[in-house]
């Protein structure tokens, strides 16, 4: 009973604190709705790029040719070398004859094509069966190459490195400028809530050191600053994600729309996974700095 | 026995002991000197002295606002040398204060600024919109209830303050120059009602200017002159020069 009528109390004095200081306590909110829009977007972004590299690295693969004339157990024995490294997620084998259909699918359009049929049963790719590697982290392809390449009975070895090396240094970049951006308004948010914190306990000086001599403990005063930390963080939470909410799927849907070419060839991820992880995240974030914020502010006016 | 403030108070312990009590501002200003006395529970006592002589800097340690720089002081039965942050403000619920210029929040009613010290405590609405109402009742301000403090005379806002520093029932009344800002009559209505107040038992603490008043109550009177004691009369008079 008595721990409720605080708290509607100190509600309803956050809430006074809100409209007596409602300049700065909007713009508490907006700077705080600015930064979680932004870590959205970024979250957003690298997450559908993070998905898009390790898409890219199923199909980014390193083809691994054998020397000439090596028996079939040779060849298994090579597999199973492969196989066996960490950086590994799967190995496929493509025999000659499958290669040369392959070839003749991708350059002729097809087995009835007249010039492909001048080979007749001749296979001009007999020495090119091969392994086609596919890692788990596209980043270790140079290592692997290293490894393969040491292997006897190898004759060649093709990889992309540098599409993959560059896919993940993009990736990199953009955590990191997004980590500091984020950074950056998270101590302009903690800065004006506790601009508006203080501005609050100004307003409330006299009150306050009235509350004191009456016998007010520290939390019973500085409970309606922390609720209103609490209250500016959830504001500046829920609108971003509403709008991201909103959004997200509509954007998807545009691009797919405006740049139908880009539609087999990348992929994005649903919504629902999105958010999945960012509105936990972003409530956590929001509040967090809301709470954090004004309990520093009222600490640093309570020592006074 | 009397447990106050989770100490025992023997019936014999005076309510306040003041032991050597010194007082030395950061700039080297000696505000109190070698400060000793007791009060004993259910007194009405006066604290007189000219300006500078110490009386605010004394109320202020009764407040645990300041501590001194030596000495011990027990106010029921607590020692406030050793009292933590934490306890310090159950220790001021057992004080009521008035002061001067009555420090009453002008943006609420007379209602919200003593039902402000019970909020601080805690105690639920119901038993609050009581408490104030008995309060309003004793100082007779029962008409007035709604009505903001700016709208009242000096005269009913120093008796608000006295309803806001009574409703928690504190064993201490310590009112710094409670008639300063009122005209005679009102002053004296102000003094009459805390000798009522002490008659009910609560111990009053008046640090008072105000010879006229001082001379016709017949209390004990306190006289205190460049942070020391120079006189503690029972039953004593205003003794420095008039005005």
């Amino acid at each position: 009973m008595k721990g409720i009528s605080v708290f509607i109390y100190s509600l309803r004095q956050s809430f006074k604190n809100m409209r007596h200081n409602w300049l700065y306590t909007l713009a508490s909110i907006g700077t705080i709705a600015a930064c979680l829009f932004l870590f959205g977007v970024f979250y957003s972004v690298v997450s559908n790029l993070t998905y898009m590299i390790k898409s890219a690295e199923t199909s980014v693969g390193v083809t691994v040719f054998f020397t000439e004339g090596i028996s079939d157990d040779q060849i298994k024995e090579i597999g199973s070398q492969i196989e066996a490294r960490n950086e590994v997620k799967n190995i496929e084998f493509v025999s000659a004859e499958e290669a040369w259909d392959r070839f003749r699918e991708d350059t002729f359009g097809g087995a009835s094509n007249e010039l492909a049929e001048t080979f007749g049963d001749d296979n001009p790719l007999k020495d090119s069966a091969s392994y086609e590697v596919y890692l788990n982290d596209v980043s270790k392809q140079s290592d692997l190459v290293e490894y393969i390449e040491s292997i006897e009975g190898v004759r060649l070895v093709n990889s992309s490195e540098a599409t993959a090396r560059w896919l993940s240094d993009v990736n990199r970049l953009l955590g990191y400028v997004s980590v500091a951006i984020i950074i950056l308004l998270l101590a302009v948010s903690i800065f004006l809530i506790s601009t508006t914190v203080s501005s609050g306990f100004a307003a409330r000086k006299k009150e306050i050191g009235l509350m004191r001599l009456i016998g007010a403990t520290d939390l019973f005063i500085e409970l309606p600053f922390i609720y209103e930390g609490i209250i500016i963080g959830l504001t500046g939470t829920v609108i971003p994600v509403a709008i991201m909410y909103i959004m997200y799927n509509r954007i998807i849907e545009f691009i797919y729309d405006k740049f139908s070419i880009l539609s087999g060839v990348i992929e994005f991820l649903d919504g629902s996974e999105i958010f999945m992880t960012l509105v936990p995240v972003s409530f956590a974030i929001g509040i967090g700095i809301g709470f954090a914020g004004s309990v520093w502010t009222t600490r640093k006016h309570m020592k006074v | 026995m009397a447990k106050r403030s989770g100490r025992i108070l023997s019936d014999g312990d005076p309510l306040i002991r003041l032991e050597s009590i010194s007082k030395t501002y950061s700039e080297g200003v000696e505000a109190l000197h070698d400060v000793s006395f007791s009060i004993n529970k259910g007194e009405f006592v006066f604290i007189v002295g000219p300006s500078g002589s110490g009386k605010s800097t004394l109320i202020k340690i009764l407040l645990k606002e300041l501590d001194p720089t030596s000495g011990n002081i027990h106010v029921a039965g607590s020692d406030l040398g050793t009292l933590k942050r934490r306890q310090v403000s159950r220790y001021r619920r057992n004080i009521g204060v008035v002061f001067q210029n009555f420090e009453l929040l002008k943006d609420r009613s007379v209602y919200e600024n003593i039902a402000l010290a019970q909020r601080v405590i805690g105690v639920p609405k119901r038993k609050i919109n009581r408490n104030v109402s008995s309060m309003l009742s004793l100082v007779g301000l029962n008409d007035k209830i709604k009505v903001n403090p700016e709208e009242l005379s000096g005269g009913e806002q120093q008796r608000v303050a006295l309803a806001r520093a009574l409703v928690n029932r504190p064993t201490i009344l310590l009112a710094d120059e409670p008639t300063g800002n009122l005209d005679p009559g009102n002053a004296w209505s102000i003094m009459e009602l805390m000798n009522e107040i002490n008659k009910l038992g609560t111990t009053v603490i008046v640090v008072t200017h105000n010879p006229e008043v001082v001379d016709a109550m017949q209390k004990r009177v306190i006289a205190m002159k460049e942070g020391r004691i120079i006189a503690d009369i029972s039953k004593g008079r205003y003794i420095y020069e008039r005005n």
